[in-house]
C-alpha cells in the first residue's frame, strides 16, 4: 500500500513541478515584455528648432507676475535653465507640474521656466490654481517659434553658457529626468546614446568639460 | 477510474476556487451586476436575478461537491456553470468585444482598483474550460484503495499547490492588459 500512495505522491510531485515550470516561463515572458515596454524612456526629439549643442536665442521677457524672467544667455550664477512648454488645456502637462519641484531638487543648481502663449486671464488663472508661483511662467509667442515647438509638453534644457544641451517631448518623469541624462552624458539624446552614436559627443562633452575648467581657472 | 488521492486534490482545490470566485460577486453584487450587463447575452430583466442565482449556484455547487450523496449533481452543477460562463466569454471574443471585466478573477481583481484596464481574451477562455474540467473530475469514480496517513499528506500538498499555482495564473492574466496599456503610454 505504501507503495502505491509513494507512487501517486510522485506522479503529483512531477505534475506540479510542469506546472511551476510552466508558470516561471510565463512569469520570464511577461517581465520580459515589461523590460521592453518600459525601454524608450528617453524624451522625444523632434528635429526642429536650434540644435542640441547650438547657442539658444536669448529672450528678456516678463512672467504673468511682472518678474523679469532672461532665457538663454550667459547665466551669471552658473545655473541651468529647464524650458517647460505647457498648455493649461494639455492633460499630461497638469500631472507632470507637480513633479518639477523634486526635478528640481535633484538636479541642483536648475532654474525652472514654464512658457506658454495665449490669452493672459486663462495662463493667470491656471497658474495660480497649479501651486507653483516660485517658478516663473512666461507668456511668449516668440519663444515657442523660436524652438519651434508643435507638441506638447515640451521640454528644453539650456546650460549655463546658453547652449541647448537637451530638448524634446516629455510625457513622464522618466522622459524629463532623460533630459538631465542626457546633458551629463554629453549626448543630444538617450535614444542616440542607447544606440551607441555616443563616441564622439562623448567626446564633444568631455572636451566642453574642459573648457568649463579652464574658465574656472 | 482515477486514485482517490487525485480526487480528492481535484474536489478539493475546485471547492476552494469556486468559493473564492464567488467571495467577491457576493461582496459586490453590483460589479457582478455590471459584467453581467457588459457580456451582453442576456434580455435586461434577467440580470438582476441572475446576478444572485449565479453566484449562489456556483456556491452550493463548490460545497456540495464535499460531501458524496451531493457529490454528483453538484459537480455537473460547477461544470455546466463553468462551460457556460466558457461559452459567453468565447462569444464575446469572437465577437471582438474583448474590453470588458470578465468578472472572474477572485481576490485578485477584487483587490484592483476600477481604472486599470480590462479585457478578456482566449486564456480566459481556456480557464474557465480548465474549471469546468476540474469540477467535471469529481464524476470519475474513484478506485477503492484503503487509504494510509501518508496519502492525506500528498492530497493537502497537493490541493495547496494547486490553487497557490492556481491564484498565480490568474494574477498573470490579470496582468495582461496592464502590460498592453503600457505600450500605449
Amino acid at each position: 500500500m505504501m507503495q502505491t500512495a509513494l507512487i501517486i505522491s510522485a506522479a503529483l510531485s512531477w505534475a506540479a513541478l510542469l506546472a511551476l515550470g510552466a508558470i516561471c516561463l510565463a512569469l520570464v515572458r511577461q517581465v520580459g515584455i515589461l523590460y521592453e515596454r518600459m525601454m524608450p524612456a528617453g524624451a522625444l526629439m523632434i528635429d526642429k528648432g536650434p540644435a542640441v549643442g547650438a547657442i539658444a536665442p536669448v529672450f528678456e521677457l516678463g512672467d504673468i507676475a511682472g518678474r523679469a524672467v532672461k532665457v538663454g544667455g550667459l547665466s551669471n550664477s552658473k545655473r541651468n535653465t529647464l524650458v517647460f512648454f505647457l498648455s493649461p488645456t494639455c492633460p499630461v502637462c497638469k500631472k507632470l507640474l507637480p513633479l518639477l519641484p523634486s526635478i528640481q531638487a535633484r538636479e541642483g543648481s536648475v532654474d525652472i521656466v514654464l512658457a506658454s502663449d495665449g490669452e493672459f486671464e486663462e495662463h493667470a488663472a491656471f497658474y495660480r490654481k497649479s501651486g507653483l508661483s516660485q517658478y516663473p511662467y512666461v507668456l511668449s509667442q516668440e519663444l515657442g517659434l523660436s524652438y519651434q515647438i508643435g507638441k506638447l509638453p515640451y521640454a528644453v534644457l539650456l546650460d549655463d553658457e546658453g547652449k541647448v544641451r537637451a530638448k524634446g517631448l516629455v510625457n513622464t518623469r522618466e522622459h524629463l529626468e532623460s533630459l538631465f541624462e542626457a546633458k551629463e552624458l554629453g549626448v543630444a539624446s538617450l535614444q542616440e546614446f542607447v544606440h551607441g552614436k555616443h563616441d564622439d559627443h562623448a567626446h564633444h562633452g568631455h572636451h566642453d568639460h574642459e573648457a568649463q575648467v579652464g574658465q574656472h581657472a | 477510474m482515477i486514485d482517490p488521492v487525485i480526487l480528492m486534490v481535484c474536489i478539493a482545490s475546485a471547492t476552494i476556487i469556486a468559493l473564492a470566485g464567488t467571495a467577491p460577486k457576493w461582496r459586490e453584487p453590483s460589479r457582478f451586476r455590471a459584467s453581467l450587463e457588459a457580456f451582453a447575452l442576456l434580455p435586461s430583466f434577467a440580470v438582476t436575478p441572475l446576478s444572485f442565482a449565479l453566484p449562489a449556484l456556483e456556491a452550493a455547487g463548490a460545497i456540495g461537491v464535499l460531501f458524496a450523496d451531493t457529490r454528483m449533481v453538484s459537480a455537473i452543477v460547477l461544470a455546466a456553470l463553468f462551460v457556460l460562463f466558457g461559452a459567453a466569454l468565447a462569444i464575446n471574443v469572437l465577437r471582438g468585444h474583448t474590453d470588458i471585466d470578465c468578472g472572474c478573477s477572485g481576490f485578485v481583481a477584487a483587490s484592483s482598483s476600477t481604472r486599470t484596464p480590462k479585457s478578456i481574451g482566449w486564456w480566459h477562455v481556456a480557464r474557465a474550460l480548465m474549471l469546468a474540467a476540474l469540477a467535471a473530475a469529481a464524476l470519475i469514480p474513484a478506485t477503492s484503495r484503503a487509504l494510509m496517513w501518508f496519502d492525506y499528506l500528498s492530497a493537502g500538498a497537493c490541493t495547496l499547490f494547486a490553487v497557490a499555482a492556481w491564484f498565480t495564473l490568474d494574477v498573470l492574466l490579470v496582468n495582461l492588459p496592464k502590460l498592453d496599456s503600457l505600450r500605449n503610454s
